[in-house]
């Protein structure tokens, strides 16, 4: 395992986390933001190893969900388990072939997506928060009521979903479709452009080399 | 079958993504905020940028340009300034007529103008990063507006970014009422048919005898203890009555369109 991929793998999850964050044309245009985490984390499972694929998992999923409303540490497991499915598929996937890292984009996209939305509805968890009282300082303005039984301001619902979420699903999914090329395009050129190359062995053998003529 | 090693990776990192998932909620906030800071000079980086920008477009604008937006701002002032006044005798009256009642005296509004810096980059929530935070006096709960209506509440709040959670997101529900109709009050929920487009929410728990009509204006009710009366969130689109008729729901269309919100103001008790 060499550092400087693992060091460049984590240094693009940051930077893609904050992008993903600042950018806000995806948004705009098609109402939903593709997530290039699993992208990443596909790819080190591709060309890398486990203990690089937990690290990612690990550091990404916590950045992510540090920029989100996300529960701390939700996105660890969708990353983790979209690597881990395909570390383990590694071998009979044509990895080197645009149109397999392309397919499992995709599907690494899609799979975390999906864990992610079921990891978040399952721990939807009632977290109330210290509601500020506007009534101390504006007495005839607010009454602090609990309105038909809801605390209002308290996290006491799920994520956002419903039908329009296959829209987001879908973009999602080509989005990593378009990315997965791209991302091992890239980070195969950085890694020939920071690591040595690797010695390939001759079969000549200087010991072994028959001398024609005299000595 | 799973081999040694990555059978142990494997149980490490769910223990990990458990433990975190277990932490209680201040301990969850303060970790937030801590790991925020790695996301700092990003932040600041992507200010400079944007300042320089902003810069480079204004030194290219022609004079002419120029002096026609002034023209219009001394218009649009000078007719505030007539507003101002007239506001300035109703608040009097409003105060007078108070006295006669006994009613406290309302406190002013104090705004702090703040920069959205960054949007959650998940899809699941509706919320926005701001550029103040700790050290400029934000805490939890403080209400969100811009000059179209209400935008949200502060969600958590770090070091020099605060978390907004955006009218519409499922952890921010707003006590409404609707203002040709006052006592029509409902709570505004996100729409689920159509998670994406963020600029439709549902006013649910409105009286099934409440007369609605598209168009009408709503509000903030001041309800809740959070949000002050009268903010405007939108206005309706469509009702139906739920729940085999025993209450009423609404369409609402939000007055704030928040894929192009990038200015907003916090407002300070």
């Amino acid at each position: 395992m060499n550092w400087t991929n693992t060091a460049l793998l984590l240094l693009a999850a940051i930077v893609v986390v904050f992008l993903e964050s600042v950018i806000n044309t995806p948004r705009r245009w098609l109402g939903v933001q593709v997530d290039f985490l699993p992208v990443l984390a596909i790819y080190a499972a591709m060309r890398l190893n486990l203990g690089t694929l937990a690290v990612l998992a690990v550091a990404g999923g916590l950045a992510f969900d540090t920029l989100s409303c996300n529960p701390l540490g939700a996105s660890i497991l969708p990353l983790w388990l979209a690597g881990f499915a395909g570390y383990h598929c590694r071998d009979f996937v044509l990895r080197d072939q645009w149109v397999a890292q392309s397919m499992i984009g995709a599907l690494a996209c899609l799979g975390a997506a999906l864990v992610s939305l079921v990891l978040l509805s399952t721990l939807n968890v009632n977290r109330p928060v210290a509601i500020m009282d506007w009534a101390e300082s504006n007495p005839d303005l607010a009454r602090p009521v609990e309105l038909n039984g809801i605390a209002l301001g308290a996290r006491d619902a799920g994520p956002l979903a419903g039908w329009g979420s296959w829209w987001t699903l879908l973009v999602m999914t080509v989005g990593g479709a378009l990315a997965g090329p791209l991302v091992f395009g890239l980070f195969d050129r950085l890694g020939r452009l920071f690591n040595y190359a690797a010695v390939t062995e001759s079969t000549f053998r200087k010991d072994r080399e028959i001398v024609r003529g005299r000595t | 079958m799973l081999k040694r090693p990555s059978f142990i990776i494997t149980i490490v990192v769910l223990l990990m993504a458990l433990a975190m998932a277990s932490l209680p909620g201040r301990t969850t906030a303060r970790l937030k905020v801590t790991l925020g800071g790695i996301f700092l000079p990003l932040f600041g980086l992507a200010g400079v940028s944007h300042s320089l920008t902003q810069k480079t477009a204004d030194a290219v604008v022609s004079r002419s340009t120029l002096l026609a937006e002034t023209a219009d701002l001394r218009q649009e002032n000078q007719r505030l300034r007539i507003l101002a006044i007239q506001g300035e005798e109703l608040l009097r009256e409003n105060t007078r007529l108070r006295e006669f009642l006994g009613a406290p005296k309302p406190a002013a509004w104090k705004c702090k103008f703040a920069r959205v810096v960054g949007r959650d980059p998940a899809n699941w929530w509706r919320s926005v990063q701001i550029d103040l935070g700790l050290r400029d006096g934000m805490r939890p709960n403080l209400t969100v507006l811009c000059p179209e209506g209400l935008v949200g509440r502060i969600s958590e709040v770090g070091s020099a970014h605060s978390q907004v959670v955006l009218a519409g997101d499922p952890s921010c529900r707003v006590a409404a009422r609707i203002l040709e109709s006052r006592e029509n009050t409902g709570v505004i929920v996100p729409n689920p048919s159509d998670p994406t487009d963020n600029t439709i929410v549902d006013l649910t728990f409105l009286s099934r005898n409440s007369v609605l009509k598209p168009g009408q204006t709503v509000l903030t009710s001041g309800q809740g203890g959070v949000f002050p009366p009268g903010i405007v969130i939108g206005k309706i689109l469509d009702y139906r009555m739920v729940e085999y008729g025993l209450y009423a729901e609404a369409r609402v269309k939000l007055a704030v369109n928040f894929n192009s919100l990038e200015e907003v103001w916090v407002l300070l008790p």
